[in-house]
């Protein structure tokens, strides 16, 4: 009966490890690639600036992404949103690369979970930079006190933080004329 | 002595099981309908057309059955705007999601041969007494098209259902996802069949 407990307990208020779902692309991000006549691209790395970057928890647990890291997230999640768009080409002389600036991620609120992205990225072409920004993106989500319904809100509102990011870089009017057709 | 501690510690362990039960008692569990749809986009008819959703539906939170007496809540519209898009764009050349506000001016600005309105009507089910992840889905996408001039052209509805017997996800809804992927390999067949549609470029 004891451990039944505990292990209810736990589930309540979390103390479990969670995994970011696989990145969706959003609406908004495939609207500003789709009808904007861009060129095909290439994503490269997208680094951090500081090891930090990759240290997460939400009530307790590790969290993590399905990529290897938060940067690799980030950089997968810029190179389905290309590929949905039908314009990712490893082969494309124009490279998209980046660094993973700010991570910061809080999931233990009652009512309110939010993170704070930030990064630096640029466009090479041949090696020359043609493009250069740095984004930052906020997000809040409905949060709650049971660890089992707001680690999977928390895990869903870090998705929706990143394609917050990764819509503040495609739709910004410099990276799109970089990359314009 | 130690009788009676145990007596208190199953006592605590009982509290804590019914304090959990009453907090977690029909439980709504925020998830994502990932469609995964991604369709080829290098045979389109080479025209413009729209889609219309309203803020009101992107905004809109839907509550469905799951299991254990569990429920599971998602923003079907938002999630699954991504799929629409990509359904049109595999058809047509230029895709616009088409505002609230300022509509009949964006139509002709954008010169919009057609405009898809979907609704979408989900369901869910599970036949797990234990775990909360739903084991069944339903998806209905009902499409209105509306020519510049706003008179429905077409109507038609699709449906997909997915099922699972494994692969519990506390986060997404894979019975949702082979759910979408039914529903949206009829609508884009509907599209590429239909000679109305076919011929539009030369309008």
């Amino acid at each position: 009966m004891q451990r039944i407990g505990m292990a209810v307990l736990c589930l309540m208020l979390g103390a479990c490890g969670a995994v970011a779902p696989k990145y969706t692309p959003s609406a908004e991000n495939q609207l500003a690639l789709r009808n904007s006549d861009l060129v095909h691209v290439n994503v490269g790395s997208i680094g951090v600036s500081s090891e930090t970057i990759n240290k997460a928890t939400v009530r307790g647990g590790k969290f993590s992404t399905p990529s290897a890291s938060f940067n690799a997230y980030l950089q997968d999640s810029i190179q389905t949103e290309l590929s949905q768009a039908g314009l990712l080409d490893p082969a494309s002389h124009d490279v998209i690369g980046g660094t993973m600036t700010r991570n910061d991620f809080d999931g233990s609120g009652m009512s309110v979970g939010t993170a704070d992205l930030a990064a630096d990225f640029w466009i090479d072409h041949d090696g020359k930079r043609i493009y250069q920004g740095q984004k930052t993106a906020h997000f809040e989500w409905k949060s709650s006190f049971a660890g089992m319904t707001a680690i999977p809100a928390a895990a869903q509102g870090y998705m929706q933080a990143v394609q917050k990011l990764v819509h503040e870089l495609l739709a910004d009017p410099d990276f799109q004329k970089a990359l314009h057709k | 002595m130690i009788t009676i501690l145990a007596r208190k510690t199953r006592q605590l362990a009982s509290l804590t099981i019914l304090g959990a039960m009453l907090v977690m008692a029909g439980c709504a569990h925020p998830v994502s309908l990932r469609a995964d749809v991604n369709y080829p986009s290098d045979k389109t008819v080479d025209t413009a057309v729209g889609y219309f959703i309203s803020d009101a539906n992107r905004k809109l939170e839907v509550t469905t059955p799951a299991g254990g007496g569990d429920k599971m809540r998602y923003f079907p519209y938002r999630d699954l705007e991504p799929a629409i898009l990509s359904t049109l764009g595999s058809v047509f050349r230029k895709v616009y999601s088409v505002p609230e506000t300022g509509r009949a001016a964006y139509i002709a600005d954008h010169h919009l041969t057609f405009v898809f309105e979907p609704v979408l009507t989900t369901d869910s089910s599970s036949h797990s007494a234990i775990f909360w992840p739903a084991t069944d889905f339903d998806l209905t996408i009902k499409v209105t098209a509306l020519n510049p001039a706003g008179q429905t052209v077409w109507n038609q509805e699709f449906t997909g259902h997915g099922h699972v017997d494994k692969g519990r996800s506390l986060v997404d809804v894979p019975p949702a996802k082979a759910a979408a992927a039914e529903a949206f390999d009829k609508l884009r067949k509907a599209l590429m069949d239909d000679p109305q549609f076919q011929e539009s470029a030369s309008r």
